[in-house]
């Protein structure tokens, strides 16, 4: 009944086999170690190119991660951690002075790339060169282009000497370093003797760096494979490959993990989560720490909406603690403000327009509308939100709002998300996220505003922005920490926007994962996991 | 006779692909979404879109894009996938084989099947099995084929565990033989189902229609058995409906295929279709579209002149 089953067991157990045989002949560690295997993730989507200067996703970036390093790192190792701390990695140690305008980086000593070529200062200034140098012949125009947060915030590079680098910002920023690897496009170090040999483009290809998986082969649209650098500086990896592979179809990949065909599955089927949660082979593993935040953007120029009683009502009037149980079912939490979780800024105790039908409807009698009205909501025909949204429209239909839902394919929606609504349109929905609080900026800024940037509910408040600025010039995070609370108090305190859930990013993984941790980031760091026998 | 209708069938190709190609370009253009904002995402910059557009020669005339695309185009160069930055054809060919594979096998699935029961229910008209025989077709050929992947992949992939339930390998180190086959039996069975049910009912009609003929007749009654009526009277007699019934399938199956693709995972064509689509990757969307549309074309020319070939055969003898 269950030869494929038993044919794919013996496989594992003979590839870690494999993989003890390494470490026996490799180095001193011993042989019943936790280690070896291959673990194979069905994601939702394809991986961008892997070229992390000029690449996005968060798909991506957990295959970048593991091929390539910054002179620091997001730590994704600490299951505990409520934010992802920076940590060293290509360089061992770093210092801002100048109240956070110049950053210098020690830089670590005796790593090789993946090639074999070695990373010292002369490889971090002809990546930095890639992005900001159009003089440079590996200048990338692309890179440029995804890379604003470097780009933008930098005024010069030097290489001190051979061991030491700097960057000296044009304005202070202490969320700048952070910022410049989860940006679209990431900051990491990519050997340059791979970029002479295949060139700006063909670089993609093949993708070399530091990092504790080295890249083996690319069929797009089909798999990508990683295995193990054995090489690597610091604590090896466990697993002896990684592959991932695009299961774009949500039946598809959860398929795929009962017939054992795929160890590891992400962003399940809302509606499976139950049945698959039954499944013995199976574990679920959450974060609630994971800074994705879905909400909406208000029209604050809208007609009706302009009246902050309205605003007020809705937030009132939406059930999301229902939301969360009821349609994702305990894969995301609550959301009540504007600032992520997974930033040092998160306060999960604050809480502000608690479910209070009655109360929602008194608001809109006093602002003129005992009996209710009409408006239009831009939303977008991608990924699971759609329930999530139904559940709002229903909310709102039980205080006397008819929301009008006006779907676009996903593309489409981006652009038009991205110009900022018109005046007959009172909603759209988004959601995403960064480890750095400063994002709650990059969505409610008054510069934010289409078409220099994406606030496109044309909220503007001076106020919070001063504390924006005053914020991420702040070094001591506690102390930032709180200016940025206040800010977001006072954005929800305008009813700016309409925060729904955080997701906590629902993970599936076969029963022999081991190790593997769900962390306070959009991506995954897999050096920790191995599969057992 | 034949040379100059396959001339004028050739010539015609070329237009019908020429309009093709312009509706292709066109239909592109059309769609809303802008690529310099999907591919750098919501905080890009003005200024950084714009130099995008310069690099992808986004900011030219249509046009001059038009002319610029077709004459690459016809030289073998789709350009480059924006997304995973290599030569188009280098990636879209290897897919296109894996769907002609798909569909050779459903191809294969559905002549096997279709061809035997409909000779069979022919040579039982209205008996139990022909009955159970032509409701079965009926309720089968009806079934979408992501519905019916769904439950075979139920049922023979997970509940019994006889086949894989996804892609076209082992995820790691398959790729063998063996293995691509044991992927291959349940997409192909899904793909094929609607063209089996076609085939059986087509081969069916056309056996009962010979078997009427007046020298099937004259047959019987000089005491030729049913079976060497069937495989030396019949058989060479429906041979030219067959082919060209199962031609037309062909090119069914290859639109068909598309959607099995998806749910199983198939690294064939429809998917890197659907992907391009989704990531707005227009040189990975036209390459893709012209090559299925050559693909109907080259199909449609292939039956075409079999059938005049079988037409004038049968007119000289």
């Amino acid at each position: 009944m269950s030869s494929f089953r038993l044919n794919r067991r013996s496989f594992l157990a003979a590839s870690g086999m494999a993989a003890a045989g390494i470490t026996i002949f490799g180095d001193s560690a011993p042989v019943h170690a936790a280690s070896g295997g291959t673990l194979v993730w069905a994601t939702p989507a394809e991986a961008d190119a892997l070229d992390p200067h000029a690449m996005g996703g968060w798909i991506g970036r957990s295959v970048t991660g593991q091929i390539f390093e910054g002179l620091l790192m997001l730590d994704l190792k600490d299951p505990d951690a409520t934010h992802a701390k920076l940590k060293p990695a290509l360089a061992e140690s770093y210092e801002i002075t100048e109240g956070g305008k110049v950053w210098t980086f020690k830089l670590r000593q005796g790593v090789n790339f993946h090639d074999g070529t070695p990373f010292d200062a002369n490889a971090v200034k002809y990546n930095v060169e890639r992005i900001t140098n159009p003089e440079a012949l590996q200048y990338s125009k692309k890179a440029t282009a995804y890379m604003g947060n470097l780009t933008v915030w930098l005024d010069k590079f030097e290489i001190v000497d051979p061991q030491t680098v700097r960057f000296t910002l044009k304005k202070p920023n202490y969320e700048w370093f952070a910022g410049t690897i989860q940006e679209y496009g990431q900051f990491l170090i990519m050997s340059p003797a791979s970029i002479e040999k295949y060139g700006n483009e063909g670089v993609a290809l093949h993708p070399t760096g530091t990092g504790p998986f080295r890249f083996v082969e690319r069929n797009q649209g089909v798999n990508i494979v990683l295995e193990r650098n054995d090489a690597y500086w610091g604590e090896h990896a466990k697993l002896d490959q990684l592959v991932i592979v695009k299961l774009a179809d949500p039946s598809t990949r959860v398929n795929a993990l009962l017939a054992g065909e795929v160890q590891m599955v992400t962003t399940p089927p809302w509606e499976q989560i139950e049945a698959l949660k039954q499944e013995s082979d199976l574990v679920l593993s959450t974060s609630t720490n994971v800074p994705a935040l879905w909400y909406m953007h208000i029209n604050n120029k809208h007609k009706i909406l302009s009246d902050i009683r309205v605003r007020q009502a809705m937030l009132h009037g939406f059930n999301r603690a229902g939301m969360t149980e009821q349609v994702m079912r305990g894969t995301a939490t609550p959301a009540y403000g504007m600032l992520a979780p997974g930033t040092f800024a998160y306060d999960p105790s604050f809480e502000i327009y608690p479910y209070d039908p009655d109360k929602a409807r008194k608001l809109l009698a006093e602002a003129g509308y005992p009996d209710g009205f009409e408006l239009n909501m831009d939303t977008f025909i991608y990924g699971l939100n759609e329930l999530a949204e139904q559940y709002f429209q229903r909310d709102m239909a039980a205080i006397g709002i008819k929301i009008n839902l006006n779907k676009s394919e996903w593309i489409a929606y981006l652009n038009k998300w991205a110009g900022g609504m018109d005046d007959q349109t009172g909603l759209d929905t988004m959601g995403w996220g960064q480890s750095i609080p400063n994002w709650t900026g990059v969505v409610s800024r008054c510069s934010a505003q289409p078409p220099n940037g994406v606030n496109a509910g044309w909220y503007c408040n001076k106020e919070v922005d001063k504390l924006l600025d005053q914020a991420v010039a702040t070094g001591d995070e506690a102390e930032a920490a709180k200016i940025y609370q206040q800010a977001n108090r006072l954005i929800m305190e305008d009813a700016g926007f309409i925060p729904m859930y955080n997701d906590s990013q629902p993970v599936f993984l076969h029963k022999n994962v081991k190790g593997f941790v769900n962390p306070a980031c959009n991506w995954f760091d897999f050096s920790t996991v191995w599969l057992e026998g | 006779m034949i040379l100059s209708a396959a001339l004028s069938r050739l010539t015609r190709m070329v237009f019908v692909m020429l309009g093709v190609s312009i509706v292709v370009f066109g239909l592109v253009q059309l769609a809303p979404g802008d690529v310099a904002t999907t591919l750098l995402g919501p905080q890009a910059s003005e200024v950084a879109k714009q130099a995008l557009r310069e690099q992808l020669g986004l900011d030219q005339p249509i046009t001059t894009q038009y002319w610029w695309w077709l004459a690459s185009t016809l030289q073998g160069d789709f350009g480059n996938s924006i997304v995973s930055r290599s030569p188009v054809l280098a990636e879209v060919i290897p897919r296109s084989l894996n769907s002609l594979l798909l569909a050779g096998a459903a191809l294969l699935v559905a002549v096997a099947i279709g061809v035997s029961a409909g000779i069979a229910s022919a040579a039982m008209p209205n008996s139990v099995f022909d009955r159970i025989s032509m409701s079965f077709v009926q309720v089968v050929g009806t079934l979408p084929p992501f519905w019916l992947g769904l439950v075979l992949v139920y049922f023979f992939a997970l509940k019994y565990r006889l086949f894989p339930a996804t892609g076209m390998t082992k995820a790691f180190g398959g790729g063998d033989a063996k293995d691509i086959a044991l992927h291959l039996v349940l997409p192909a069975v899904t793909a094929a189902a609607a063209s089996t049910a076609v085939i059986v009912r087509m081969v069916r009609a056309v056996f009962l229609e010979v078997m009427a003929a007046d020298f099937m007749m004259v047959a019987r009654a000089r005491g030729v058995g049913t079976l060497r009526l069937l495989s030396h009277h019949a058989l060479p007699n429906c041979l030219p409906h067959i082919i060209t019934i199962v031609g037309l399938q062909l090119g069914y199956l290859i639109g068909g295929v598309l959607f099995t693709e998806v749910v199983f995972a198939w690294p064939g064509i429809g998917q890197s279709l659907y992907q391009a689509i989704l990531g707005r990757d227009i040189a990975v969307v036209q390459a893709c579209v012209l090559l299925i549309a050559l693909s109907f074309v080259l199909i449609n020319l292939a039956v075409d002149l079999f059938n005049s070939y079988l037409g004038n055969r049968t007119s000289h003898s």
